[in-house]
Formats: structure tokens, C-alpha cells, sequence
């Protein structure tokens, strides 16, 4: 087939066939109202995400492990974060299937938007997307000074081109395809976790915040 | 060939009184979702209006777009295939799959690629296409095509979906907790997914000056068909393009918003390049596309990003559910863009409209549908003879309607027959419309009557003649 034919012959029949030209619009950067981080924290709880704020990094990593989704006797880690450990290795993804094996996995979140309670992760803060999408956990961390407001700022600060893959995660994955009945752990992981960091105000010891709400399914 | 008769359809749908409440109350919820959310951001009917300006440029400057997509994204390492139709896109990907000894696939949710017939081309040549979206499944498993754009197997019960999964997949046919179902799919899946050869999904929206495509789902599929196996497939139609990655905010802004009332897909995902060892290829797709934008008065359905907001909020389709229209695209969307595939086929679906204007209201990119309904409608009356629309109401209201004098009496014979008529007639078994409405309070003169007493102008009380 001559795939040189057809794209000269579609845009061929545009270019005969189209509409005067209209003008093109900018787009305001709307802003979005309030404090981004609890702005942030108050949408990805609706998602039925957790959260929990800690006063800086390591105080969050203390948090992590002491988590029964990082006890290394039963559970298999995978931590594209760099200084948490996990326990499964590179190695044991020469096949990317295997990623469906891992019981937690732990990254980076690059930013955060107050106005979805969304995580923007690429293929460099995932290392393995297959990673962050077929474990059964994720836990991302986020550093409250990279929450933003709204989403037209928080495009602003991506280059979208330098990344293979970038993806705004908001909230554990999802469906309400039966009787739109929502149901969190569709095909994605069961729980989203984000650990935002350097918040001044988080509260002595951590508290974990969940939607009371939310969806806790009796079947996973 | 057939004609599809949506209201013959739909009575077959209305019948069962429990698929028809559970439909109507899912879809207004997420209706209502949307107003609640829309009114959250006050800028929101600015955002519409600024979405169906970026879109009327870009397609009024498509091919200029098209190229500086094409030749960013090939830059980008992914592999730009074109295709004239829908024959054209299945051989390419045919060709793409045998060349990779691909067997078994998973895919994301495509209005594109159902346009294009693909799975079943695909299961032709021997080659297993799994529906990854849960909804998406259902209807494959069950043969039967998406009702809804978003909510592909909405008008079925838990029940009905139970009975599937145990008929397909071994489940408990007497456990139709949707939890338990979509664990069974969930399990159903994960086995699937790891013996994938290729992935596909289709694109919400492709961006011209990055020469990268966005996927929004809420399941998480896409991303796993994309991100797992060595080779990702994707097909654009080629009215998806924005021309800046500063325009896609507000398009993200207005899209999930719109669908189902929520603030975003959970999965918003860009891709760019393929991954280090995959190669990636993205399919544009014509069919149809080109000639629709050289019609005058058409060319704006072209701006619709497919959220499906029209069809919760219509009506007709929230009665009659998306199964009714026999159709890839169904509901506002579907009876203005079907009968532009198969004029003769589809004759019949700009009818199913009731003028609320209601999907011209809620369309995120102000796709004027209203207006396009009667422009079909118009065609089809040109087209009158070959098609054969006029049905026996519309010949018996004729002599009616023909004239304003013979309206004005049978508005009055119609006041007489509310006031007269008893209800164990009125409302017998002969007026199905009786078994959910009862007959409204007779008013005391007709609407033409009261118009005349107190609105109309002295200077025009003279026609029509017939008054008392
Ligand atoms: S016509 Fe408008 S409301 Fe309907 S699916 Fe398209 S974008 Fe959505």
C-alpha cells in the first residue's frame, strides 16, 4: 500500500475542502484558588487517593517502611525512589511481565495540581511505568513545593516533548462501567498513596487521611 | 439494505421498566455531576467558548497541522501512518502485526477503531483483539457494540453482566456485586496481559507542536497496553489534532468534566516517543473526515472531543439507551454524524431528536448539534424519495398541519376531548403514554386562544380567521 499516496491525496482533499481560516485564541492561564497543597490533598482524597503530609523527606521515608505494604518477608518492592530500597531488582525485569508480580511500588511524584489532586510521573520518575501500573500498591512521593494550582500553570512547567511517557495519576485506578457503580482497582493499582513532604503545619506523628467514603471493596 | 429504525428500537429497550430507570438514573447522575462541577470553575462557559474557537482554527487550518504533527512526531521516533478508510487503516495495522508475528493483543477503548471494523478484521486473520475497559469487555464478550461513548455497557444490569461472566468467564452467576464482577475481570485481565504481543488504544487528542498524542482513561488499561508489551499501535482521527501544548489544559479542564462530572480521567497520559526497545506506531485516519469539512454547514460536528455529555443529558438517548441507535456513535452526536457514514441506512436517526436543545447546551466545544439535526434532516428530505421516511403519523397530521385554520380547530377538539373524555378511557390500556403521565388539568381555552386575549398585538388579530 502506498502510504505517500494517501497523505498527499487526504491533505490534497483538506487543503481544496477547507473553511476560511479563524483566528486562534491564547489561553488565560486561569488560576486556580487556594492553598494548592490542601487543595491538592482535598480533590485526591474525592478520587479516593491517601495522603499523609510529613515535615520533610526523611520523616516520610521513616513513615513508609514502618507501612505492612513494605514488610520485605511478604511483600515484593519495587523503588524507583532513590533512597528507599526495595527487593525486587532490575534483574527480575529483563521481562517487563514480571512487573505483575510486585505487591508495592514506590516513586516520585515531579508535581502536583490543587485543582485535580493529580501526580504528574514520567518514564524517568517511574523508571518502569508497567511497574507503577500492575503493582498492587503505589505509594508516590511529592514535595508540596512542587503543587501547583491550577492545571494551565502546571503544563506550564512540563516540557512534554522530553519525556516518552508522562501521566497525570489521580487517585488509585478506577471504573463505574457496571451500573456506574464506582469501584476503585480496576485494572491498575488497588490504592494510590501520595507522601507530600516538607509540608511545615503536617501534624506529630503522621496521620494517614483516607475519604471515609471511599470505596473498600470486599472482594481485593 | 436495512434502515435502522431507532424508535421501533428503543420500544424494545423501554419495555424493560428496570433496564430503563437504572439507565436514566446513572446517565442525569452524571448530568448532574456535570452542572455541579461546571459551576465550581467560573470561567467555565469562557472555557467552552475558547475550546470551540482553537478547534474551528485548527480545522480550518488542518492541513498545515497535520504536517507539523506528522513530521514532529516521526522526529519523535513514531512510526505516522495514513489511511484513506476504513480498509486502508486495518491493512496497515494487518501488516504492522504480521511483520512482528503479533497473536494476541490488548486494547484500549477506540470509537475510531470500532468505526473502522477492526476487531473483527483482525479475528479474521487469526489474530485475538482482548478489550481491556471493563464496559468494552462486556460488550465484546456479550457481541454487542458500545451503547455509550464513555460508558459502553451502561444499559445492562449487574445481572445481565453476571449471567455474561459466568456464561465467559466461570464466575458465580448468582454474586452480581459489581465488586465481585469487576474482580473477576480484573483476574480475567492480569492473565491476559502478560502474554500480550502488542498493545492499542486510541487518542483523545493529538498536539501538533509537540508531535505527541494524549490517552485519557479512568481504568488504567491504555496505559498498560502501552506500556507493557514491545509494540503499541494507536489510531487518531484526524480531527484531533490542537495546534500547542498550552490548548491542552483547557481541554483536559473541559473533557472529564463534561463526561462524567469529575475533575480528571484518573489516567492522563502523554506519549511522546516510544519506550527504549518498543516500537510505536500511530495510524491518521480519514474516512469520511475531509469530505465533512468541506461541507459549508457541517464541518463543526468535527470539533467534538467525544465526551459524551450529549448523551446524558438527552432525552431520547437516557429513554432509550445507546443499543437503540444501531450505531458506532450514537445518541446527539451519533444521529448527526451516522447518516454522514450511510445516508440511506442512518436516514431515520435525525428524527430521534425531541428539539430540547439540551446537547448544544452542555457540549464542552458548543458543537451546534440542534442546528445540525435540521440540517440532516433537510438532506434527508431532498432525498425524500429514495429514502422513504414519511411515516403514517406524519401522513395523518398532514391535512392538520397543512394549514393554521385546520390547527386551530384541532386544538380546540383536543381541549374538548381533556375535558370530556373519561380517564378509564383516556388512561386505558389503548395510551401506553397514560402508564407514566396522567392527563394534565384541562385549562380553561386553548394556547392560541389566550394568546389572542392577551399577548398578540391589536394590528395582527386578524389571521388566521377561524376564532371564536
Ligand atoms: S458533541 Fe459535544 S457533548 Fe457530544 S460527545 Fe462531542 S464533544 Fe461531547
Amino acid at each position: 500500500m502506498n502510504q505517500q499516496e494517501a497523505k498527499t491525496e487526504i491533505l490534497a482533499r483538506i487543503r481544496a475542502g477547507k473553511p476560511a481560516l479563524h483566528p486562534l485564541p491564547d489561553v488565560p492561564m486561569y488560576p486556580y484558588p487556594g492553598n494548592p497543597t490542601e487543595e491538592f490533598i482535598r480533590h485526591l482524597l474525592n478520587f479516593d487517593g491517601r495522603a499523609v503530609r510529613f515535615k520533610n523527606r526523611q520523616d516520610a521515608i521513616a513513615w513508609l517502611k514502618t507501612q505492612p505494604e513494605m514488610d520485605m518477608a511478604k511483600m515484593k518492592v519495587y523503588s524507583a525512589a532513590t533512597d528507599v530500597e526495595g527487593n525486587f531488582g532490575e534483574d527480575q525485569l529483563t521481562d517487563l511481565h514480571n512487573a505483575h508480580l510486585i505487591d508495592t511500588c514506590v516513586a516520585e511524584g515531579e508535581l502536583g495540581v490543587g485543582e485535580m489532586g493529580s501526580i504528574w510521573v514520567t518514564d524517568r520518575s517511574l523508571r518502569h511505568a508497567a511497574c507503577a501500573l500492575l503493582s498492587r500498591r503505589l505509594f508516590l512521593f511529592l514535595d508540596s513545593n512542587d503543587i501547583v494550582g491550577g492545571l494551565h500553570e502546571t503544563y506550564a512547567r512540563i516540557k512534554l516533548r522530553d519525556n516518552q511517557y508522562g501521566s497525570f495519576y489521580t487517585g488509585p485506578s478506577a471504573t463505574a462501567d457496571i451500573e456506574a457503580v464506582h469501584i476503585t482497582g480496576a485494572q491498575g493499582p488497588l490504592s494510590l498513596t501520595a507522601m507530600v513532604y516538607n509540608v511545615p503545619d503536617a501534624p506529630e506523628p503522621p496521620q494517614l487521611q483516607v475519604n471515609p467514603n471511599a470505596d473498600h471493596s470486599v472482594w481485593q | 439494505m436495512r434502515q435502522v429504525n431507532q424508535v421501533k428500537l428503543g420500544e424494545e429497550f423501554i419495555k424493560s421498566r428496570a433496564h430503563r430507570e437504572m439507565h436514566d438514573r446513572c446517565l442525569w447522575a452524571a448530568r448532574m455531576r456535570r452542572d455541579a462541577v461546571a459551576a465550581s470553575i467560573p470561567e467555565w462557559e469562557e472555557m467552552r467558548e475558547l475550546a470551540s474557537e482553537i478547534k474551528l482554527h485548527t480545522l480550518s487550518n488542518l492541513d498545515f497541522y497535520l504536517e507539523q504533527f506528522t513530521a514532529n512526531a516521526e522526529a519523535n521516533g513514531i512510526h505516522v501512518h495514513w489511511a484513506r478508510n476504513a480498509d486502508e487503516h486495518n491493512a496497515i495495522i494487518l501488516e504492522i502485526f504480521k511483520s512482528h508475528g503479533v497473536k494476541v493483543v490488548t486494547k484500549g477503548k477506540s470509537m475510531t477503531m470500532d468505526e473502522c471494523g477492526m476487531r473483527e478484521f483482525m479475528a479474521k486473520h487469526g489474530i485475538e483483539i482482548n478489550e481491556a475497559d471493563l464496559g468494552e469487555r462486556i460488550q465484546q464478550l456479550d457481541n454487542q457494540r458500545p451503547s455509550h461513548i464513555v460508558m459502553p455497557a451502561i444499559h445492562k444490569l449487574r445481572s445481565d453482566v453476571a449471567d455474561l461472566f459466568a456464561r465467559k468467564l466461570g464466575s458465580d452467576r448468582d454474586i452480581d456485586d459489581p465488586h465481585y464482577l469487576n474482580s473477576v475481570m480484573r483476574a480475567d485481565m492480569r492473565k491476559r496481559y502478560c502474554q500480550v504481543d502488542a498493545g492499542m488504544s486510541g487518542v483523545n487528542f493529538g498536539i501538533a507542536e509537540t508531535g505527541g498524542i494524549v490517552v485519557c482513561t479512568n481504568e488504567g488499561n491504555a496505559d498498560i497496553s502501552a506500556n507493557l508489551p514491545p509494540l503499541y499501535v494507536a489510531t487518531m482521527g484526524l480531527e484531533k489534532l490542537i495546534p500547542r501544548q498550552s490548548d491542552l489544559p483547557l481541554f483536559i479542564r473541559l473533557l472529564s468534566r463534561s463526561a462524567l462530572g469529575l475533575d480528571m480521567t484518573q489516567y492522563t497520559s502523554h506519549y511522546h516517543h516510544p519506550r527504549q526497545g518498543q516500537e510505536m506506531h500511530l495510524i491518521i485516519l480519514d474516512n469520511g473526515r475531509s469530505e465533512r469539512l468541506s461541507s459549508p454547514d457541517y464541518w463543526p460536528v468535527l470539533k467534538c472531543i467525544r465526551c459524551g455529555a450529549c448523551m446524558n443529558t438527552c432525552p431520547v438517548f437516557r429513554r432509550t439507551s445507546g443499543i437503540s441507535y444501531d450505531a458506532i456513535y450514537m445518541g446527539p452526536i451519533g444521529i448527526v454524524l451516522e447518516p454522514s457514514y450511510d445516508l440511506y441506512k442512518y436516514a431515520r436517526l435525525p428524527y430521534s431528536c425531541t428539539h430540547c436543545g439540551s446537547c448544544g447546551d452542555v457540549c464542552p466545544v458548543k458543537v451546534p448539534i440542534p442546528e445540525l439535526v435540521f440540517y440532516w434532516r433537510s438532506v434527508v428530505v431532498d432525498h425524500n424519495d429514495e429514502l422513504f421516511t414519511h411515516n403514517a403519523e406524519e401522513t395523518l397530521a398532514e391535512p392538520i398541519l397543512e394549514s393554521a385554520g385546520n390547527l386551530a380547530k384541532a386544538e380546540k377538539v383536543g381541549l374538548w376531548a381533556l375535558r370530556h373524555i373519561p380517564k378509564s378511557i383516556a388512561e386505558s390500556g389503548l395510551n401506553p403514554w397514560a402508564e407514566a403521565h396522567d392527563d394534565p388539568e384541562p385549562p380553561e381555552e386553548t394556547f392560541r386562544q389566550y394568546y389572542n386575549r392577551v399577548i398578540k398585538p391589536e394590528s395582527d388579530k386578524d389571521t388566521p380567521k377561524e376564532q371564536s
